[in-house]
């Protein structure tokens, strides 16, 4: 099982390296390599926790850095680094999942069965009757952005105001939102 | 169980593949490398794909150019004409080239739509002071 959540925040002293190394064209690739070095893992786990599929992580996460990489130039220095990288992390798994769910012509699709096919074939048979299976199967019948609200707060420990400049929504809202989540989930455990 | 997740520990029940984090790196550097490459790859296709397009556009029209006006288009260009500005242009212009210029019409080919008019139409060329000569030039 996995014990990477929640990970230590990288120290700000590795966001000014990062943005002094991208500021040169002769060590923009080391930018991207430290960058990688210290988020790939907080950003991974971020991700997967909302495509489930490793093979859609993965490709999400690299769409992640590139952005960051080619954005870069333009990244102010009013947000953390890593709010912003969490930021471009998000978007993409939302916009992800949006394109899963909306397709031409067809009704909207509810992706959640195929969610939780794609989280019973990646846990391993010892670990499916784990009470982390069941309460991923909780969090999977969250609708999207709560469920990103409940997996920031509860695995990563993210103080609300971070989460407010990742999701661009109040504390008060995303509060609310995680009580909602967090009952949910409580309700769906307790009936199983 | 009162709160369960009070007790449900904060680990995950699925891992990530063995050496993913190594070889992250390398991989994202290809994917980055192999973007421009392909963009422009994807670049050339466009501009052949373009120049193919404006050949066979080009070669259509001037196969179109070539090929005498038939009857239907002949009606339908008329057909875009206000009846009676065309019976008022018929009746106090004497030149037959006149009209064909207005509906830009080859000449030959209106023996064809002549007979398809209306009736009153066809009237309209009969009255018309230049009937014989435009006949002639017909």
């Amino acid at each position: 099982m996995s014990a990477d959540s929640p990970l230590p925040k990288p120290p700000l002293a590795i966001d000014r390296e990062i943005l002094q190394l991208f500021a040169s064209e002769q060590t923009r690739d080391s930018a991207l390599r430290l960058l990688m070095q210290h988020y790939s893992k907080r950003l991974y786990w971020h991700i997967r926790k909302m495509v489930i599929d490793h093979d859609e992580t993965d490709d999400l996460l690299q769409e992640t850095f590139i952005k960051a990489w080619k954005g870069m130039a333009n990244f102010r220095d009013e947000a953390a680094l890593y709010t912003w990288l969490y930021r471009i992390a998000t978007n993409n798994c939302l916009t992800h999942l949006k394109k899963k769910r909306v397709r031409f012509f067809l009704p909207i699709h509810n992706i959640t069965p195929e969610l939780q096919e794609k989280l019973s074939a990646a846990t391993p048979s010892e670990a499916a009757e784990s009470i982390e299976f069941k309460l991923q199967q909780a969090i999977l019948r969250l609708p999207d952005k709560q469920r990103m609200v409940f997996n920031m707060r509860y695995y990563d420990e993210m103080p609300y105001e971070e989460m407010s400049q990742v999701l661009g929504t109040s504390v008060g809202a995303l509060k609310a939102s995680y009580h909602h989540a967090a009952k949910k989930v409580e309700d769906f455990l307790k009936n199983r | 169980m009162q709160n369960p997740l009070k007790h449900t520990s904060k680990q995950l029940p699925y891992q990530a593949p063995y050496g993913y984090f190594e070889s992250l790196e390398a991989r994202t550097f290809a994917k980055i490398a192999a973007k421009p490459a392909a963009k422009s790859l994807w670049q050339g296709y466009l501009a052949y794909a373009g120049v193919a397009l404006l050949l066979l556009v080009a070669s259509y029209a001037g196969w179109q150019s070539q090929q005498p006006a038939t009857t239907q288009d002949l009606q339908q260009q008329l057909s875009q004409i206000d009846h009676e500005a065309k019976a008022d242009y018929l009746l106090n212009h004497s030149d037959p080239y006149a009209l064909y210029e207005l509906n830009d019409l080859e000449t030959p080919a209106a023996a064809d739509w002549l007979p398809a008019l209306e009736p009153d139409e066809a009237l309209l060329w009969l009255e018309a002071d230049n009937f014989e000569t435009l006949m002639t030039e017909l």
